[in-house]
């Protein structure tokens, strides 16, 4: 009797969620239909909701906007019957109106019990810059799109998939300089020979709008393949010359005649070499920037990419050197850059790409970037590299993260630049959780095309990783203390403050599982063994309580990040408990007097 | 019809061979293309300069790079050779090997770079020249093969007591982890390990030798990204008398050690790049004795020296002067104690020398007779940025009392590494088969000395060479060249000598007769310029046509037996609507047509 009574017991299990309606509830699709808002624009949110029992359920939905770790804006609230393997959808519109960065969409079922039995959560964003909401990245080659439903079908869903607020067009413009604005309506783009046409590119950047993203040109100081032949041809006097009196720059002319009759069938990536216009001479600017006008006007880019730097030791087409601070100089031609497009295109960007100033590579150039600011985007380009080597010095995992802090605190926040780092594509997710995490905890982005782990989190959070007000403390250890008998967890280099208007302040703490080696690997298949209950107990200033402490686990699993934490204080310490860290939590913690 | 599909089927299978062995043969030649000598690092201490040979048989480029270093404090120098590419790091890219006489390098105070020979083959030399005598390392490539062949042959002005050549190698890898390197040798006698100890090793057993890091493997994907492969060693069976191997923990070195009556030896290099540790192994095993008996077997002499006595059999035909006979003979001579008799036992790197020098007399003498009862006109251009502009080939296509043969040679510009062009006469016999070579905006420079010259004394012997401007040419070109600077009939106040003019000005013919139908040219048309050179016909150059207050546009001149002509004026500038750039004349090609065919030195009308 009693091992019938078992079997009984394991069939009743086993048939119990198909008879109970509730248990097969769940919302298929949260849709905003942009990623990234402005407020005042109206959204349209989708969300549906299945029932995929064969009993009908009846019960409440809601939905609202999660904000910061507090806010709640709801969107809609409804009395629901859905019959047996029915779907409802939930079209609802509202006028944007919320604070800057990362929100949630989330959609909530309620039983007749008043039990929560579906939920979900997708992620958007609000505020203008958009380099500092979400995920940046490339693309290239579009010519292929002949609508803006097609583009989106085959690229921009996947760049929603991953969050991203801004997708630059790399080098896909026919010359870059002096032939960023199409004369032909399709072509092969001179520096990487991409195949590009104005249909396609108008359809990317239709469809990416659509979307909320932003979408941004690629320039820089060279001209390239046969439409840099003819910029130099045509004007001999625009350009930069070396010592021996010819154009700066390189080319290889077996390329370049390739390249005038390549076709589909022969088609061949890759640049045939290019010249360099003389940035230093006013007409050279006022072309430069009458091309990117023109061309940012046809297809609706929304900002620009400079790559590089623009002056060098070099000669005008007399032989004159250029002399001076050539920061001074380049921080000139960024600032005539910068009013003129923004006077023209309001609401344009710029963004430069970056030396590091830490590290011995590339000019120090800290009046260009401190011209470039605020609410530039400064990209750190060959950082790409260096974690392959295991010469460099950046390979080694306590270089690369004060390396980073460094360029951060230096030259990003200060000038009110949104950092963002080369991009990698490694194997191996585990040394991507990392890196990404130590990006975001260090106040800086990242920058690639693979989907990753905390993409959709980073940006939710977004107000405790990138806002401009936050500072990264020198030491973390002098106000916190992580109980960390083994050493296996990174929080002194990653704590921000930020001064409240209340007079209080926001501490966040990060604290980072450290992977397993001292070196970076792109190929790392081991993952650290996940730390529990770890207590970290904050030292507060005289006179001061702690208001709250929340805690954000990236890692935690559903979208569930967000947990309240209930404090211990003892004097002027508060203790918390963190039940695991997988990779990367952080905690923030509001204190006042 | 079966036996039809049966014929038809067979006929597409030979078309298929067929095709297959021809496009095999067409991709087994060898070409070669040099970066001349480029300072890449000046200080106040050192120079240092490098001089780049990138040798393509269709399987592997093999870049064989010279460095130069000078330390002027120290008044010491060192020249060498490596095989820098694909793979920097295994046989040194600055420098695969020290040849040391009596205990001293050897590899001080003069070197050259030359091409030996493309086509069949590739073979670069590298050229030692110094107190201690004449040293000459011939690098040889061979179609469908991937390893370097290497002789060296000495010409000592000492006596020899000891020769040791080492070899220098740095295993997959210039990198460290952690600091630590593993470099292990594999041979006959074994795994070698020991760190900084010489191994001695049987050299009547010892004839092969595997590099490779234990560490750096490409094998191992973490750290592909460092590693280039691993390499090869292979001995004839004619090797050293001694080996010594040291193993650093950064350099291995093979040390060769010869009978000091040997003037000659050879090796065989490979290099498994980007290949794992025991793949590249397995596949070394399977094709050392290969190359072992390829190394025993082949000819290191310049297959024009092989083949000269046939070819020589046929200058016969043409009338030549006494001078010319002379050194026929004395050719003959040379050509038949080749490879190791007479002059050539004692000194064979000069006898070489002097024999391919004779040879390229006996061509010239062959190519005055012979060029003036040629039916076409020949034509090779060197095209740098522009050229398009100029429509050479165009013009060409309009010279047509004869028939031409139209080449290219491109030109390219990197501002890491120096500039090249993608080809090149290497021998007499190349530029015997030019009538004329177009600049069309390439610079001097790019030649390098040796083929400057050449340039040069084929100009001078009846060649006929057309300059025409833009950003790479005249004051731009390097026109201090010994060789070709004094060819010109324009002297150029040097670099930046290109100006913009303030209005176009109109081209006018000025000596007009002196090519034949310039006069009758649509010169109503008003073709103009926009942009000049600053330079100025040289003293006995003529200027057949001028713009502005009286600047050249086109000047010619005679060199010796050749003729030399410099258009001046870039094809630049953006023209108003009202104005005819002399480029878009529509009598241009015309123009230089008839410019082509003076050059040529070819009768207006054919007889």
């Amino acid at each position: 009797m009693k091992k019938v009574m078992g079997v009984s017991i394991l069939i009743g299990a086993i048939l119990c969620p198909l008879l109970s309606g509730e248990s097969k509830l769940s919302f298929t699709r949260l849709w905003p239909d942009k990623i990234r808002y402005l407020n005042g624009e109206s959204a349209t949110f989708e969300v549906r909701l299945k029932n995929s029992s064969k009993e009908e359920w009846r019960g409440t939905v809601y939905s609202e906007i999660e904000s910061l770790l507090t806010l709640r804006t709801p969107v809609f609230r409804k009395t629901v019957t859905l019959g047996p393997v029915e779907e409802e959808v939930f079209v609802e519109k509202m006028t944007i109106k919320l604070p800057g960065f990362g929100h949630a969409l989330h959609a909530v079922a309620v039983s007749g019990k008043g039990e929560v039995v579906a939920e979900g959560r997708e992620v958007i964003c609000v505020g203008r810059w958009y380099y500092n909401l979400g995920r940046c990245i490339t693309f290239f080659g579009v010519r292929k799109f002949k609508s803006p439903e097609e583009a989106y079908e085959k690229l921009v869903k996947k760049w929603r998939k991953i969050y991203v607020t801004c997708a630059e067009h790399f080098s896909g413009t026919p010359g870059v300089w002096a032939g960023m604005t199409p004369k032909t309506d399709e072509w092969y783009s001179g520096q990487g020979g991409y195949p590009e046409g104005i249909r396609g590119e108008k359809a990317v950047v239709e469809s990416a709008h659509r979307n909320g993203i932003a979408v941004t040109v690629y320039a820089q100081t060279g001209s390239y393949g046969p439409i840099g032949e003819e910029f130099a041809r045509a004007h001999p006097e625009m350009l930069v010359y070396n010592e021996r009196g010819r154009p700066a720059g390189w080319f290889n002319m077996a390329k370049m005649d390739f390249f005038r009759t390549m076709t589909e069938e022969n088609h061949k990536f890759g640049t045939a070499g290019g010249v360099v216009p003389n940035v230093a001479l006013p007409e050279v600017q006022k072309q430069g920037v009458d091309d990117i006008i023109a061309c940012s006007r046809l297809f609706g880019y929304d900002g620009v990419r400079w790559d590089g730097d623009t002056f060098g030791a070099n000669y005008d087409v007399f032989g004159n050197k250029v002399k001076g601070d050539i920061d001074e100089l380049n921080a000139r031609w960024v600032r005539y850059m910068e009013e003129r497009l923004m006077s023209e295109i309001p609401g344009y960007t710029i963004n430069y790409n970056y030396h590091p100033q830490s590290q011995p590579e590339g000019r120090k150039l800290p009046k260009t970037y401190k011209e470039m600011g605020p609410n530039a985007y400064i990209l750190w380009e060959s950082m790409r590299g260096h974690y392959k080597n295991p010469n460099h010095p950046l390979n080694l995992w306590a270089n690369f993260i004060e390396g980073v802090r460094a360029e951060v605190n230096k030259y990003a926040r200060p000038g009110g630049n949104f950092q963002h780092l080369g991009w990698y594509a490694p194997k191996s997710e585990i040394h991507a959780n990392h890196t990404q995490a130590i990006y975001y905890a260090l106040g800086a982005h990242w920058d690639s095309w693979i989907k990753m782990k905390y993409d959709a989190v980073s940006m939710r959070y977004g107000y405790y990783l990138w806002d401009l007000r936050l500072r990264n403390a020198n030491d973390a250890g002098e106000f916190l203390q992580v109980d960390d008998p083994e050493g296996r967890l990174w929080w002194r280099q990653f704590a921000q403050e930020r001064a409240l208007q209340d007079g209080g302040r926001e501490l966040i703490i990060h604290i980072l599982n450290k992977p397993l080696k001292e070196r970076q690997s792109g190929f790392e298949k081991d993952a650290p063994p996940v730390q529990h209950n770890v207590r970290a107990t904050l030292t507060l200033k005289p006179g001061e309580r702690c208001l709250s402490a929340f805690l954000v686990n990236p890692d935690a699993k559903d979208r569930k990040w967000q947990t309240k934490l209930t404090p211990r204080q003892h004097g002027n310490k508060v203790t918390i408990t963190i039940p695991f860290i997988e990779y990367w939590v952080f905690v923030v913690w509001k204190v006042r007097k | 019809m079966r036996k039809e599909i049966m014929k038809h089927r067979w006929s597409c299978v030979l078309r298929v061979i067929a095709v297959a062995v021809l496009g095999v043969r067409a991709r087994s030649q060898a070409t070669i293309s040099e970066r001349p000598l480029w300072t890449w690092s000046k200080t106040e201490e050192r120079i240092a300069q490098s001089h780049t040979m990138t040798i393509d048989n269709g399987r592997v480029q093999f870049l064989i790079k010279r460095c130069i270093q000078l330390w002027f404090k120290l008044n010491r120098n060192h020249h060498t050779v490596g095989w820098a590419g694909p793979n920097q790091a295994n046989w040194y890219h600055s420098g695969l090997f020290e040849l040391r006489i009596n205990g001293r390098s050897v590899n001080v105070d003069r070197s050259d770079l030359r091409i030996v020979e493309s086509g069949e083959r590739g073979a670069v030399d590298f050229l030692l020249e110094n107190k201690f005598g004449r040293f000459r390392t011939r690098m040889l490539i061979l179609p469908k093969s991937d390893a370097l062949y290497i002789e060296w042959t000495l010409e000592p002005k000492v006596e020899v007591r000891s020769i040791e050549l080492r070899l220098m190698n740095f295993p997959g890898s210039f990198a460290s982890l952690d600091r630590k390197r593993k470099r292990d040798v594999v041979s006959p006698d074994g795994v070698a390990t020991r760190r900084n100890e010489p191994y001695p090793c049987d050299p009547k057993k010892c004839w092969w030798f595997f590099f490779r890091d234990a560490i750096f493997d490409y094998a191992v994907p973490e750290l592909r990204e460092s590693c280039y492969g691993t390499s090869g060693l292979v001995l004839p069976s004619s090797g050293p008398e001694e080996i010594r191997l040291y193993l650093g923990n950064y350099r291995v070195m093979p040390e060769l050690i010869y009978e000091a009556s040997v003037r000659r030896f050879r090796v065989a290099l490979i290099d498994y790049f980007k290949m794992g540790n025991k793949e590249s192994l397995k596949q070394f095993e399977t094709e050392r004795a290969r190359v072992r008996s390829i190394l025993d077997s082949v000819g290191f002499l310049p297959l024009r020296l092989v083949r000269a006595p046939e070819r020589l059999e046929e200058s016969s035909r043409f009338g030549l002067s006494e001078k010319a006979r002379a050194e026929l003979a004395r050719l003959r001579t040379l050509l038949a104690e080749m490879p190791e008799r007479g002059r050539w036992a004692k000194e064979p790197v000069t006898a070489e020398n002097d024999t391919l020098d004779l040879l390229d007399r006996v061509e010239k003498a062959v190519w005055l007779a012979e060029k003036k009862g040629r039916s076409t006109i020949a034509v090779l251009e060197f095209r740098c940025l522009h050229a398009e502009l100029w429509g050479v080939k165009e013009a060409i296509s309009k010279v047509n009392r004869y028939q031409t043969a139209y080449r290219v040679s491109h030109y390219a510009e990197y501002y890491w590494k120096g500039e090249e062009i993608s080809c090149c006469p290497l021998s007499w016999g190349e530029w015997s088969k030019l009538d004329i070579v177009v600049l069309s905006n390439v610079p001097f420079s790019v030649f390098g000395a040796r083929r400057a010259k050449a340039l040069a004394g084929w100009v001078r012997l009846g060649g006929g060479l057309l300059i025409l401007g833009g950003t790479h040419s005249f004051g731009q070109s390097g026109m201090d060249d010994p060789a070709l600077g004094p060819l010109l009939p324009v002297t150029s106040k040097g670099a930046f000598d290109m100006r913009p003019l303030k209005k176009p000005e109109v081209i006018q013919l000025v000596a007009g007769d002196s090519i034949a139908g310039l006069a009758e040219l649509r010169w109503s048309a008003k073709p103009s310029v926009l942009w000049r050179h600053l330079v100025s016909a040289r003293p006995g150059a003529s200027t057949i046509a001028l713009f502005g207050e009286r600047a050249p546009f086109l000047v010619i001149c005679g060199r010796d037996q050749g003729r030399v002509a410099a258009v001046c004026a870039p094809p630049y500038g953006e023209p108003a609507i009202s104005t005819t750039p002399f480029w878009s004349w529509h009598d241009w090609s015309n123009f230089l047509a008839r410019l082509l065919l003076f050059l040529s030195q070819k009768p207006e009308h054919k007889n």
